[in-house]
């Protein structure tokens, strides 16, 4: 009985003190884990801080505006190029469908009146955002739109 | 121990009741004393199995039970962050101006290096700009350190790490980064090698930089900055100008949304341009501003009642006093009314104006203004005005259209902001003000007289001075100023001008004032040889406002609708034929 007894102490005592070995090394290896985590999202950190520089290098508006030479021709944006909501002329009756109705019009199908510059193509500036030129523009942001009206 | 009692109890009669029923008995004291002690012995049984009990309940509640404010999660005591010694600097909308980015910089230790000719040989081949000859004299000397090179590339320390050299290794340095290159380089300034502030913000904020509390927001907007570089610089070479400077200035809170001037230089290599590269003029350098001065001197005499806007003044023969003679460049040998006064910039009228308020009243006026003081940008450099002393009748008259009394760009631009804004004066600022931030503002010229100026500054662009700086549909105001230099030997030069135009737009509502200078700009055929403000200056302000106006969001306006026309309509000669315009 006392034999009995002793013999599952003793294996009890050595089954806890092999899961102890086992917790604590598995906790050793997580701290490991984080120290390593903690180091890599240092460097990323580190990484992410030169990426904004050379972020704000590459957005130089001289560069923005040579690339803009390069690929798009964009002009200049003058106060003719604004347009409001309400100096927008009426848009004319389409034969039928729902979006014939109403403020949903799109500009594509307002007849915009001649260009007065012949050496540009008007669809370059007939943006396609040029709803948004005609809410009140937030301080700060560009006025998107551009499109070119005689007045 | 019975047996062997029971052998002595043969020899040895035992007491009568030692022996009874097979069991022993014990009488007497040593009965009492085993008593105690199993009494004893069953107390401190008890309280051992009270002290493990206690001891293992508390193991289980430790080891088992958990507590109810005991974390879940264990946190590690401290994550670092990435930090940089300096902090950045960004524009108004977080746009990166200044950084510091982390190098290496390389040293040796010579007692370490085994080969010197080698070592040299193979580090000249990967770091060209130094020379071998140079190498091995570094390399070759006693010391226990010496820098090669700071700041590498990440290439350049791959390459170096390939050699496998001995004795070198490489020192983690920060360096100062200005991604914007010479963009704005006189706000922001630049610093030494050791990271510390030498010129601009960089310098006023050394401590705050430092001090790791985070990014500073300038007031600048890099946009409206680059545009305003790029017509100035446009100006100064179309007028072979020696220098440009230039200001855009919100109206309403002070801040300066760009500041420019010319010649620039690289904060990323200050050292390499001119000394006056690195001179300041829009706020360090203090000039005599010419007719762009009326604007004031209109001002303070509506403001102080002395004339109003239908009165007038006669302009038919120059005004002599001691040895100098007022004159007018555009004579019309008349009487003038105020708005002619003002849009034909007449220096006999704006004299005349200034005597009726007087020397007093003038000082007061142009010290309300800030024109006295020096301003209160957030720069080391800024220069102080400098004023006539004494002040004189004939100092009253000069510093009405200009002369005589030298400020600073950002001077000017804070007082017209002032003169537009509703009549508030308001302290020119760098910094990026937060939206709730309370901002200081004094009165210094009435709402009406604001009123009245605003329509007088519109006038000049649409009949008088300043036509070039039209810009269509916002509304442009403003005054052109040309002053003749001090030359070398004292008197005015007449070849060497100095010429200006501030302006302010929309004028219905003013929202930003435009300021451009151009220093001893010479005129062309395309403006007939004339170098005036009117021809050189003015269309550099429309320019930046037709360009700028979109990009920070103020909608176009008609000009012809007519409630437009009827707020800016002034009566321009209550004398002759009723002229009106807008």
């Amino acid at each position: 009985m006392i034999r009995g007894t002793s013999i599952a102490i003793v294996a009890l005592i050595g089954l806890i003190g092999v899961g102890l070995f086992h917790l604590t090394h598995e906790v050793r290896e997580l701290e490991d884990e984080l120290a390593r985590l903690n180091r890599d999202i240092l460097a990323e950190q580190e990484a992410t801080h030169v990426l904004k520089a050379e972020w704000s290098y590459l957005n130089r508006p001289d560069r923005l505006e040579e690339l803009n030479l390069r690929h798009l021709q964009l002009g200049g944006m003058d106060g003719a190029r604004v347009l409001r909501i309400s100096d927008l002329p009426f848009r004319p009756l389409l034969d039928d469908g729902p979006e014939a109705a109403g403020d949903t019009a799109m500009p594509e199908s307002i007849p915009l009146p001649a260009l007065p510059d012949p050496g540009r193509d008007p669809k370059k500036h007939q943006a396609p955002k040029e709803h948004q030129a005609t809410a009140p523009v937030p301080t700060g942001r560009p006025i998107l739109a551009s499109v070119e009206v005689t007045q | 121990m019975i047996r062997r009692r029971k052998t002595s109890s043969h020899r040895k009669p035992l007491p009568p009741v030692a022996l009874r029923h097979g069991r022993i008995e014990m009488e007497g004291t040593a009965k009492q004393a085993i008593e105690t002690g199993r009494t004893r012995l069953v107390i401190a049984g008890a309280i051992f199995a009270l002290a493990f009990a206690t001891v293992g309940a508390r193991l289980i509640d430790l080891a088992i039970l958990t507590d109810g404010n005991e974390p879940r999660i264990a946190h590690s005591p401290a994550i670092e962050r990435f930090t940089t010694e300096r902090a950045d600097i960004r524009d108004r909308n977080g746009e990166l101006l200044a950084t510091s980015l982390i190098t290496a910089s390389l040293y040796a230790d010579p007692a370490l290096v085994l080969d010197v000719d080698e070592a040299a040989r193979d580090l000249a081949m990967v770091l060209p700009e130094l020379s071998e000859a140079s190498i091995r004299a570094k390399l070759s000397t006693t010391g226990r350190f010496v820098w090669l090179r700071r700041n590498l590339t990440p290439r350049q320390v791959y390459d170096v790490n390939r050699l496998g050299l001995p004795g070198l290794a490489f020192q983690r340095e920060e360096r100062r980064v200005y991604p914007h290159g010479s963009l704005a380089s006189h706000i922001l300034g630049f610093t030494n090698i050791d990271n510390r502030g030498l010129t601009g913000v960089e310098r006023k904020f050394d401590d705050i930089l430092i001090g790791g509390s985070g990014p500073l927001d300038l007031s600048l907007d890099m946009r409206v900055q680059y545009i305003l570089e790029e017509e100035l610089a446009a100006a100064q070479q179309e007028f072979s100008a020696i220098g440009a400077a230039g200001i855009v200035m919100d109206v309403v809170t002070g801040e300066v949304l760009a500041m420019a001037s010319l010649p620039g230089f690289d904060p990323n290599h200050p050292i390499d341009g001119a000394d006056d590269t690195r001179f300041n003029r829009a706020t360090l350098g203090v000039y005599e501003m010419g007719s762009t001065f009326k604007i004031f001197t209109t001002a303070m005499a509506l403001d102080a009642g002395t004339v109003t806007m239908r009165g007038g003044y006669d302009a038919t023969n120059p005004i002599r006093v001691a040895r100098f003679t007022i004159s007018d460049f555009h004579a019309k040998k008349r009487w003038l009314s105020v708005p002619e006064i003002f849009m034909y910039s007449s220096n006999i009228g704006a004299a005349k104006m200034a005597l009726d308020v007087g020397s007093e009243g003038q000082q007061a006026f142009l010290r309300g203004l800030g024109l006295l003081t020096p301003s209160s940008i957030e720069l080391p450099e800024v220069g102080a005005p400098m004023i006539p002393s004494p002040w004189r009748e004939i100092n009253t008259m000069t510093v009405s259209f200009g002369h005589g009394v030298a400020v600073s760009p950002v001077q000017l631009a804070s007082a017209v902001s002032t003169v537009v804004n509703g009549g508030l004066a308001v302290p020119a600022t760098i910094l990026k003000r937060a939206p709730n931030d309370p901002i200081p503002l004094r009165r210094a010229v009435s709402a009406e007289t604001s009123e009245n100026m605003r329509r007088l500054l519109r006038l000049v662009v649409t009949e008088g001075t300043g036509k070039n700086a039209e810009a269509q549909g916002y509304l442009v105001g403003g005054k052109t100023g040309t002053a003749e230099k001090l030359g070398a030997g004292g008197g005015y030069q007449r070849r060497a001008l100095l010429s200006s135009f501030v302006g302010a737009f929309p004028m219905n509502d003013p929202r930003y004032v435009v300021l451009a200078v151009l220093d001893e700009p010479k005129g062309t055929k395309a403006t007939h040889g004339y170098a005036t403000g009117g021809w050189v200056a003015a269309p550099v302000v429309g320019k930046v406002v037709t360009r700028m106006a979109s990009v920070i969001g103020v909608n176009p306006l008609d000009e012809n609708a007519p409630e437009i026309r009827e707020a800016f309509a002034v009566e321009l000669n209550p004398r002759g034929t009723t002229l009106a315009s807008y």
